[in-house]
């Protein structure tokens, strides 16, 4: 059976824009500052060029695979035990990464607006939107990603804006911060940033042609780079190097420093709004395409019934690192070395291996909501 | 019927747990502190003093008259002995019917002896907390932080915040002192390319102006500029005793020494923060009369530094523009055959302050306050051969050549002065 859902390439280039920049509004891009100082932007620059030059490889080789995802590809290739393998691997990532940005988030809120409150219970918000999300399906959070994109465009350029008065082109030098083997050596790592591309290659079903496909990517990523390194950019004139590896939210701490005279002042709340959109919608995604790889490796009629037990196992896992500081080190010291491969790595090996297999397609795996 | 029945449950289930979650504050609960003021303590490391709008008498200022606030009244003090700034609020906490509140305090003011051993301590405080904001204002005063905060006493403004933001943005035309915002401190306090400086805070040294008449120090003291003066030695009485001017001089996060007025002219000249401000300078033909300009920077100031071993060489270009205010002599200066004499001799004489400003801070001081080291920054490719470099270490050893363009612009109101006639003619 087809899927019926289908959507155009604006609103999967929207939700492949919120899932790569989301982490604006968490640690980035301190991570990058820490790691090359005040070279921080050739850093991103580099990873911008190379997930560009990754992504045009993968699509190249996509070209065989019109409307099919990365499961259906696993299961072209090596039948049900790849899938299951495939599956395997990004549903673990998918569910650690949703804990871990999901802890974040919550925890974030509670340091800079909900300091009393119990962290479960900042969650709870977050998990409810999932769920809700989640339950209405791809269309409705694709759909949700066309609407949201331009409003929290418009919080993030108003914040970039608003700091104008404090940028400060001196804090780009020395150029070459930490030096060349940091920017381009462990700098490597930092492709990370471009991760979600993934997501991109779970919805051919839903985009179905390789042209829409394709174009969806480049839209999303050209967009990504572009806040990425605005925001890059950005944080550096203002904060410079070394107080630029300080700031635990830095988009945040750009926020606060907005004050155009008594009346313009405090527009952390326009911050606020963007961010938890912007939050909502990213775990959203996660949780829907956790349902959907379970589903797929099971080859299973339904996902709805998968949502509350993912759910479930997200909340607790959250709960594993017993502070912010440790899920902060998790997200950018570790995640940061594997992230990449699932953005690169596993389609372009799936894609390669494909061009070489000749079996007759098996049946759709794919089922309707 | 089942969708209403389903919005009506998520509206109520809304209304009800956002309304009244854990972290509901009523503004009526709260005590808004406006200013913090930190000493030295006698037996504890910290005397903080707590500076708070009192809501009830600030009212009445809008509208159908009301009149003032109540000047003084519209803000009280408390002072506590304490290990630490949080620890202080805390303790206030006990004692003060409403929770304190600092997320409105737009003013810290440091003690010039708290802030020689070090003022990190309390600041990390500040930038760790969510209530502090980066805009806030930072003062070093000259005495007692807890004697300025009590000697400030906003008559004109019926939101006492008012006056502190009025009186710290004053800089923009009067060039008394500098934009001094804590994110910029703290900024300064932790890179290597420049070295803080905040606002001098004091209180008038004497009530009366015979009393001032009366002080050796001042009596014997020759005729100066409006700029040339430390706070608290402004020759002045009246209501208001608090005064700001001039720079508190920072290397790292110790206070070393302060700047008069006129220096934090030829500070925020030199760093491109200058605005507008008067200048009185002696008349080249008659030096016993002043000539008053309204002075503005019309180019960003252009800064260049060479580095030649251990010693840079910084040339600094100033551009400046004028509008004559007074001329006191009389004398045709509006002619444009005479505006040259006016615009070399300001030009010169700024030139000589600023070398004069520029040399204080290398040599005395020892502290990069104008930040030159951003552009001596980039002559390197890495912050390794920087930090090697060690640029604080070499500042000392700096030499400067100021070149400063003055143009007059227009006359004011008048295009020549016709001399005055007297029985004894002329």
């Amino acid at each position: 059976m087809k899927n019926k859902i289908t959507f155009g390439k604006w609103e999967a280039a929207g939700l492949l824009i919120n899932a790569i920049s989301a982490r604006i509004f968490l640690n980035f891009p301190r991570p990058l500052v820490e790691s090359s100082g005040t070279a921080a932007w050739i850093q991103m620059l580099y990873v911008s060029i190379l997930a560009l030059i990754g992504f045009t490889i993968i699509i190249k080789l996509y070209k065989k695979f019109e409307g099919r995802d990365l499961m259906d590809i696993s299961d072209h290739i090596g039948g049900g035990i790849l899938r299951f393998i495939t599956g395997i691997i990004l549903l673990v990532t998918f569910i650690v990464v949703c804990s871990i940005i999901l802890r974040e988030y919550s925890e974030n809120m509670k340091v800079i607006a909900f300091n009393v409150s119990p962290i479960s219970f900042v969650m709870l918000f977050f998990l409810v939107g999932m769920i809700v999300a989640a339950y209405l399906g791809m269309e409705a959070i694709v759909r949700l990603h066309a609407i949201a994109i331009p409003i929290i465009t418009v919080g993030f350029v108003i914040i970039f804006l608003g700091v104008a008065p404090f940028y400060d082109v001196s804090n780009l030098y020395p150029l070459l911060g930490n030096g060349p083997k940091k920017i381009f050596g462990s700098g490597f790592f930092a492709l990370s940033t471009f991760s979600p591309l993934v997501y991109l290659y779970l919805m051919p079903p839903f985009i179905k042609t390789h042209k829409n496909l394709k174009r969806a990517g480049y839209i999303g990523i050209a967009f990504s780079i572009f806040f990425s390194m605005a925001s890059v950019l950005v944080y550096e004139m203002v904060f410079g190097y070394p107080s630029g590896t300080e700031s635990f939210l830095p988009t945040f701490e750009l926020a606060r420093l907005i004050n155009y005279g008594r009346f313009f002042q405090r527009v952390e709340s326009v911050f606020m709004f963007s961010w938890v959109i912007s939050a909502m919608l990213y775990l959203s995604i996660i949780l829907y395409f956790s349902a959907y790889v379970l589903q797929k490796m099971f080859r299973l009629k339904f996902y709805k019934p998968l949502i509350f037990p993912l759910v479930v196992i997200i909340f607790c896992i959250s709960f594993l690192p017993p502070n912010l500081m440790t899920s902060i080190t998790l997200e950018t010291k570790y995640f940061t070395y594997f992230l990449w491969t699932l953005g690169f790595v596993i389609p372009v090996i799936l894609l390669l291996i494909g061009r070489f297999v000749k079996r007759k397609p098996e049946k759709e795996i794919l089922k309707d909501e | 019927m089942n969708r209403i029945i389903g919005f009506i449950l998520i509206i109520f289930i809304l209304c009800t747990m956002l309304s009244g979650c854990y972290d509901s504050r009523d503004v009526d609960d709260l005590t808004y502190v406006i200013a913090v003021g930190l000493d030295k303590g006698k037996l504890e490391p910290l005397r903080l003093t707590l500076q708070y709008a009192v809501p009830k008498e600030m009212g009445g200022g809008g509208g159908g008259g009301g009149g003032e606030g109540g000047g003084s009244k519209a803000i009280s003090t408390v002072t506590v002995e304490c290990s630490s700034l949080s620890s202080g609020i805390n303790l206030v906490n006990g004692f003060v019917s409403k929770q304190i509140n600092v997320s409105h305090a737009i003013v810290a003011v440091f003690s010039e002896e708290l802030a020689k051993e070090g003022i990190s301590k309390f600041l990390y405080g500040m930038e760790r907390g969510r209530e502090f904001r980066p805009n806030m204002y930072v003062a070093v005063s000259r005495g007692s932080a807890e004697h300025y905060l009590s000697q400030v006493q906003p008559i004109q403004e019926v939101d006492p915040t008012k006056y502190y933001q009025l009186i710290f943005s004053s800089y923009k035309y009067t060039g008394f002192a500098p934009n001094s915002k804590l994110f910029s401190l703290l900024n300064k306090f932790k890179n290597t390319m420049g070295q803080p400086v905040v606002a001098l805070a004091g209180v008038s040294k004497h009530k009366s102006l015979d009393d001032f008449a009366k002080d050796p120090d001042f009596a014997k003291k020759p005729p100066t500029t409006e700029q040339n003066f430390l706070p608290g030695n402004i020759i002045k009485q009246g209501d208001i005793a608090g005064e700001i001017m001039g720079l508190a001089v920072f290397d790292g996060d110790k206070f070393m020494g302060e700047m008069t007025g006129e220096e934090s002219t030829d500070y925020l000249m030199v760093t491109g923060d200058y605005s507008n401000s008067y200048l009185t300078m002696p008349d080249p033909k008659k030096p016993d009369n002043y000539i008053i300009l309204n002075v503005k920077q019309s180019r960003y100031p252009v800064s260049k530094v060479k580095l030649m071993g251990n010693t840079p060489q910084i040339n600094v270009e100033i551009k400046l523009e004028a509008d004559f205010i007074a001329i006191q002599s009389g004398f045709n200066y509006e002619n444009p055959q005479n505006l040259g004499l006016v615009e070399n001799a300001a030009s010169s004489l700024i030139k000589d302050r600023v070398t004069r400003f520029l040399n204080r801070t290398s040599k005395e001081f020892q502290c990069d306050i104008c930040s030159f080291g951003k552009e001596a920054v980039k002559k390197f490719l890495t912050t390794k051969q920087w930090n090697d470099y060690n640029w604080f270490g070499k500042y000392k050893n700096a030499n400067f050549n100021v070149k400063v363009e003055m143009r007059i612009r227009r006359p004011g109101l008048m295009i020549r002065t016709v001399p005055i006639n007297t029985s004894q003619g002329g």
